[in-house]
C-alpha cells in the first residue's frame, strides 16, 4: 500500500513537473547562452595557454623524477622478487576476477548524481552573475527571476526523489 | 623578432608555475617531516631529529631528514614485477602527479601584486596562474577526480588481490565523497555568482563575511569530504594497513610509490587550499589586510602570509585529525557518505539558494544589517538541526553481518548458524 501511494506520488510529481523542468532547461540555456557570449569576448587563448603550459610542465616533472632512478639506481630481478607481494603466501590465482556488483552500483549512482551535480552548476553561477538571469530578465528572454528559482528547486526535488528510491531499493545498504 | 620571444604575460605564468611546482614539491617533502612530528608528539616520543648537515654533527631538528629520504628513494631500485600490466603501472602514477600538480592552476595562492608597470603585462598581476579562467572550480574538481583514475588503474594494473581490493574500495570512496564534495562547493558558487576563486576570495573580503559564517552546513560537509578525498585518517580505507599492507600501492616501489605518496600529500595541500579559499575568507582577515584590490608591497605578501598560515592550520588540523581518531568501517564509510552527507548537502544548497534569491527582498524590507542576520541565523539554525536530524536517523550500531539468501545456488548458506551443514537444498528452498 505505502510502495503504491509511493509510487503515484513519484508518478505524478515527475508527470506535473516536466513542463516546469523544461523551462528550467530553456533558462539554463539562456543563462549559459548569455554567459557564453561573455567568455568569447574575453581572449580565450589567453586564459588557456598558462593551464596548457602548467599541464605539460606538470607532465614533464613527474616524467623527469620516474626517469630519474633508471640512470642512477640498481637493477637486480629474480623469479621470487617478481612474485605478486600477498603477505608471503603463493598467489592462488589470477585477480582479475569476478567482484562485488555492489562496487558497480555505487559507481552507477554517483553518474547519476554527478551529472545531475553538473547541472545545477550553470544555475547556481547564473543566479546571481550580472551576465546571468538578471541579464536574461532584463533582455525579456525570461518573464521573471521566481521562474528560473522554481525551476532549479524543482530540479533539485526531482533528485530528491531519485535519491529516496534508492535508498528505498537498498542501493545504499552495504552488508 | 618580437614575434618569437614569449609575450610577458606567458612569462610571468611560467615564473608563476615554476614557484608552485618547486613550492609544492618542497612543502610536499616538510609536510611528512611535521606529520612525523606531530605523530611523534601524539605518541609521546621524540620523532625525527637526527639528520641535519651532513659531515658535521650539527642536527637542525632533523631539518635535513626530507632530503635524505628523497636520495634515499632516489637510489632505490625502480622495480617492475613481471605479472603487471606494463603501460598502465607506470601511468597511474604519473596521471596521480601530473593531474594532483595541474590542479592549482586554477588556485589561487594571495592577492594581487601592487602595480608593476611592465609593458605588455595588465596589473595588478594576480597571484594566480591563469587569471580569468571561468570554470575554475570546474578544473579543480575535474583534475581532483582524475586522482580516481590513478588509483583504480595503479590496483588493477598491480594484478595483486591487496591493490586489486585497496584499488576498489578507494575509488567507491572517492567517487561516493565528491558528490557532497560538489554540493558544498555549490552553496558557495551560488552565493558568489563565480566559479573564479579569486572572485570567490574578493567577495568574502569585501563583505567581511566568510562563508564559513554564512554557511556552516556546507562547510561542514565539505569539510568530511576534503578528508575522504585526500584519504585521511578517519576515511584511509584505501590503504588501511593493517588490513590491506598498502592498498592499491603494495606493488609499487622506490620512485614510483614516492609518486603516489607525494600525490596523496599534494591532495591534502589542495584540500586544504579549497577549505581556506572557500569557507575561511582566502587571505582575508579583518582590520589587517583591507578588502580591495588597492595594495601596498607589505600588504600583497602579508596577504600571501596570511593565506599560508591559514592553510597550514587547516594541515595540522587534518594531522592531529589523523592521530586522533579510529578509521571507520566501509558499511559506515558509505552510510554516511550516502544517507548523512548527501542529504545535508542538498538541504544547504536548498538553504543558501532561498536565502539568496530572496535577499534583494528582504534588504528592502528590512533593511541591509538585520537582512545579514537572518542570512546567518537561518543557516545556523538549519545546520544545528539538520545535525540533530542526522544524529537521531543513523542508527549508533549498525548491523553489518552478510545477507544470506535462501537460494538454493547460494554458496553461503551453509555459513547460517541453524542450518545443518548437509541439508539438501530442497529443504531449504521451501524453508
Amino acid at each position: 500500500m505505502v510502495r503504491k501511494a509511493a509510487f503515484l506520488v513519484t508518478y505524478f510529481v515527475t508527470f506535473f513537473t516536466k513542463s516546469l523542468y523544461s523551462a528550467f532547461y530553456l533558462v539554463s540555456d539562456l543563462a549559459f547562452a548569455s554567459l557564453h557570449l561573455q567568455i568569447a569576448i574575453s581572449k580565450p587563448m589567453d586564459t588557456i595557454l598558462p593551464v596548457l603550459l602548467f599541464v605539460v610542465i606538470a607532465a614533464a616533472v613527474s616524467v623527469g623524477l620516474i626517469i630519474l632512478p633508471r640512470l642512477v639506481a640498481p637493477r637486480r630481478s629474480g623469479a621470487v622478487k617478481e612474485m605478486p607481494y600477498e603477505s608471503g603466501m603463493d598467489p592462488i590465482h589470477d585477480t582479475r576476477r569476478r567482484f562485488d556488483v555492489r562496487f558497480h552500483l555505487v559507481a552507477v549512482t554517483f553518474l547519476v548524481f554527478d551529472v545531475e551535480l553538473l547541472f545545477l552548476y550553470p544555475w547556481a553561477v547564473a543566479s546571481r552573475s550580472p551576465a546571468g538571469i538578471d541579464a536574461a530578465v532584463a533582455d525579456g528572454m525570461l518573464s521573471s527571476r521566481g521562474l528560473a528559482f522554481a525551476g532549479g528547486l524543482i530540479f533539485i526535488l526531482l533528485v530528491v526523489v531519485g535519491f529516496a528510491y534508492d535508498w528505498r531499493k537498498g542501493v545504499f545498504r552495504w552488508r | 623578432m618580437t614575434a618569437l620571444l614569449p609575450s610577458p604575460e606567458t612569462i610571468a605564468a611560467l615564473v608563476k608555475i615554476g614557484l608552485l611546482v618547486g613550492g609544492l614539491m618542497t612543502a610536499a617533502a616538510y609536510l611528512v617531516l611535521v606529520e612525523r612530528w606531530i605523530a611523534a608528539w601524539v605518541q609521546d616520543r621524540r620523532g625525527p631529529n637526527r639528520v641535519g648537515i651532513p659531515l658535521t654533527k650539527i642536527r637542525l631538528f632533523g631539518l635535513g631528514q626530507p632530503l635524505a629520504d628523497g636520495l634515499k628513494i632516489i637510489f632505490k631500485e625502480d622495480f617492475t614485477p613481471r605479472h603487471v600490466d606494463k603501460v598502465l603501472y607506470n601511468a597511474a602514477p604519473l596521471a596521480l602527479l601530473t593531474a594532483s600538480l595541474a590542479i592549482f592552476a586554477a588556485i589561487p595562492f594571495g592577492s594581487v601584486l601592487p602595480p608593476l608597470n611592465i609593458p605588455g603585462l595588465p596589473d595588478p598581476v594576480p597571484f594566480l596562474v591563469a587569471p580569468g579562467l571561468d570554470v575554475g572550480v570546474l578544473w579543480v574538481f575535474a583534475l581532483s577526480s582524475i586522482a580516481v583514475y590513478g588509483v583504480l588503474l595503479g590496483g588493477w594494473a598491480s594484478n595483486n588481490k591487496y591493490g586489486f581490493l585497496g584499488g576498489l574500495r578507494s575509488s567507491a570512496q572517492l567517487v561516493a565523497y565528491e558528490i557532497p564534495l560538489g554540493l558544498g562547493l555549490l552553496g558557495v558558487v551560488l552565493a558568489t555568482g563565480s566559479l573564479q576563486l579569486d572572485i570567490i576570495m574578493n567577495k568574502q573580503a569585501e563583505t567581511g563575511l566568510w562563508y564559513v559564517f554564512a554557511q556552516p552546513l556546507g562547510f561542514v560537509v565539505f569539510l568530511i569530504a576534503s578528508f575522504a578525498e585526500a584519504a585521511r585518517l578517519p576515511f584511509d580505507l584505501p590503504e588501511a594497513e593493517q588490513e590491506l599492507v598498502g592498498g592499491y600501492h603494495t606493488e609499487y616501489a622506490g620512485i614510483k610509490l614516492l609518486l603516489f605518496l607525494v600525490s596523496e600529500f599534494l591532495h591534502m595541500v589542495t584540500a586544504a587550499f579549497l577549505i581556506v579559499i572557500m569557507f575561511l575568507g582566502g587571505w582575508h582577515f579583518w582590520g589587517i589586510t583591507g578588502s580591495t584590490q588597492e595594495v601596498t608591497w607589505v600588504g600583497a605578501f602579508l596577504r600571501f602570509g596570511i593565506l599560508s598560515a591559514k592553510i597550514f592550520a587547516v594541515i595540522l588540523f587534518f594531522m592531529v585529525v589523523r592521530w586522533s581518531w579510529p578509521r571507520f568501517r566501509f558499511d559506515q564509510l558509505m552510510n554516511l557518505a550516502w544517507k548523512v552527507m548527501l542529504p545535508l548537502g542538498l538541504l544547504n544548497l536548498v538553504v543558501v539558494a532561498t536565502i539568496e534569491e530572496f535577499r534583494p527582498a528582504l534588504q528592502s524590507a528590512l533593511g541591509n544589517s538585520l537582512t545579514t542576520g537572518v542570512a546567518v541565523g537561518v543557516p545556523w539554525i538549519i545546520f544545528f538541526g539538520g545535525l540533530i536530524c542526522a544524529g537521531m536517523l543513523t542508527p549508533s550500531s549498525t548491523d553489518n553481518r552478510p545477507i544470506r539468501t535462501r537460494d538454493p545456488f547460494d554458496q553461503e548458506r551453509h555459513l547460517e548458524k541453524d542450518e545443518p551443514m548437509n541439508k539438501p537444498s530442497s529443504e531449504l528452498v521451501e524453508a
